[in-house]
């Protein structure tokens, strides 16, 4: 009797013959479409959602911001995958339609608060830290190269520090 | 994403990346013929700290049938056995399939054929149930392995 509680096991080749490896897959062909014609819209649903955050979350992990992985695109993609309207969304998030029209076409970055609400609404499968992480790539852009707010904030900075380095 | 060291009781972080070539995987620590897997996707885990390759998967998706199939998974010579040294290797790199599945948006189904003395274990310790001859899971069992295998706490 093998002990399978922290064992684990390579996967060899099966050693099936190609006629038995034939036969095994159209068996499991059909069971595949059977089981497909099985699913529901909910399923797919909460496919699409799960398949949309592991996206996010190696996009955060690669580490390099893109047009694709915006949070208003985000946004556009979670309506989508909802099948429901931008106006039903706004209601069901309580923002107003014109603030949501804002953020879905990358004119305002969202505030805290709306992460939590969107955390909530996916009935946690897109969790408010990812969002957060997503938001927060564009952000350090933006930052990065606001050089119109770097000249108005250094106007108020005094005795600046004269070091030099090698 | 992490793995867990048996000699010292401590996890260590992991990365996962794809085999573009299989000459350099070590005959020494992997015995199986990866030379024949070259026209499938091959992904290795390897350490973070040292690089040390833990473990490889080989794997194809299957459009027409919305499915991916596991091919062959092997755990590296040190990790094998009551001596092994790093555990839930085969664990992430099952769980890495699931997320290319759905990826791919076929639902997290991942189908594979284990020889005859492994079905239970594939079934009872990653929840794999049987179609036929092949052993599948799918949506939430494919996420359990997700959450469970891919996720940095502990």
């Amino acid at each position: 009797m093998m002990k399978y509680k922290k064992s684990e096991y390579s996967l060899p080749h099966h050693g099936l013959t190609t006629q038995q490896k034939s036969k095994a897959d159209e068996e499991l062909r059909k069971l595949r479409f059977e089981s497909l014609s099985q699913i529901n819209e909910h399923q797919k649903i909460y496919s699409d959602l799960l398949s949309l955050k592991y996206k996010m979350i190696d996009y955060v992990e690669n580490g390099i911001l893109s047009e694709t992985f915006l949070f208003s695109e985000f946004l556009k993609n979670y309506v989508s995958i909802l099948k429901i309207t931008r106006r039903k969304l706004a209601k069901d998030l309580s923002v107003h339609e014109t603030k949501l029209s804002r953020l879905i076409n990358n004119k305002e970055n969202p505030g805290i608060g709306l992460l939590y609400r969107i955390e909530e609404h996916s009935n946690n499968i897109i969790p408010v830290t990812l969002l957060w992480k997503v938001v927060n790539m564009k952000l350090i852009v933006d930052i990065e190269n606001n050089n119109q707010e770097r000249k108005k904030q250094s106007k108020k900075v005094k005795n600046k520090l004269k070091l030099k380095f090698a | 994403m992490y793995v867990y060291d048996l000699g010292n009781n401590k996890t260590a972080k992991v990365r996962i990346s794809k085999i573009e070539d299989t000459i350099s995987i070590d005959p020494k620590v992997f015995s199986f013929n990866w030379n024949k897997e070259e026209k499938y996707e091959m992904y290795q885990l390897t350490l973070k700290k040292s690089n040390e390759v833990l473990g490889i998967v080989s794997f194809i998706r299957i459009f027409e049938e919305l499915r991916t199939e596991l091919r062959l998974l092997e755990i590296s010579k040190h990790n094998i056995g009551k001596n092994k040294q790093y555990d839930r290797i085969a664990g992430i790199l099952i769980a890495f399939v699931c997320k290319e599945s759905f990826l791919s948006g076929f639902y997290g189904f991942v189908s594979l054929i284990p020889k005859t003395k492994l079905i239970e274990h594939y079934k009872s310790k990653y929840g794999f149930k049987e179609f036929g001859k092949h052993l599948v899971v799918e949506l939430e069992s494919s996420e359990n392995l997700i959450t469970k295998y891919l996720n940095d706490e502990v």
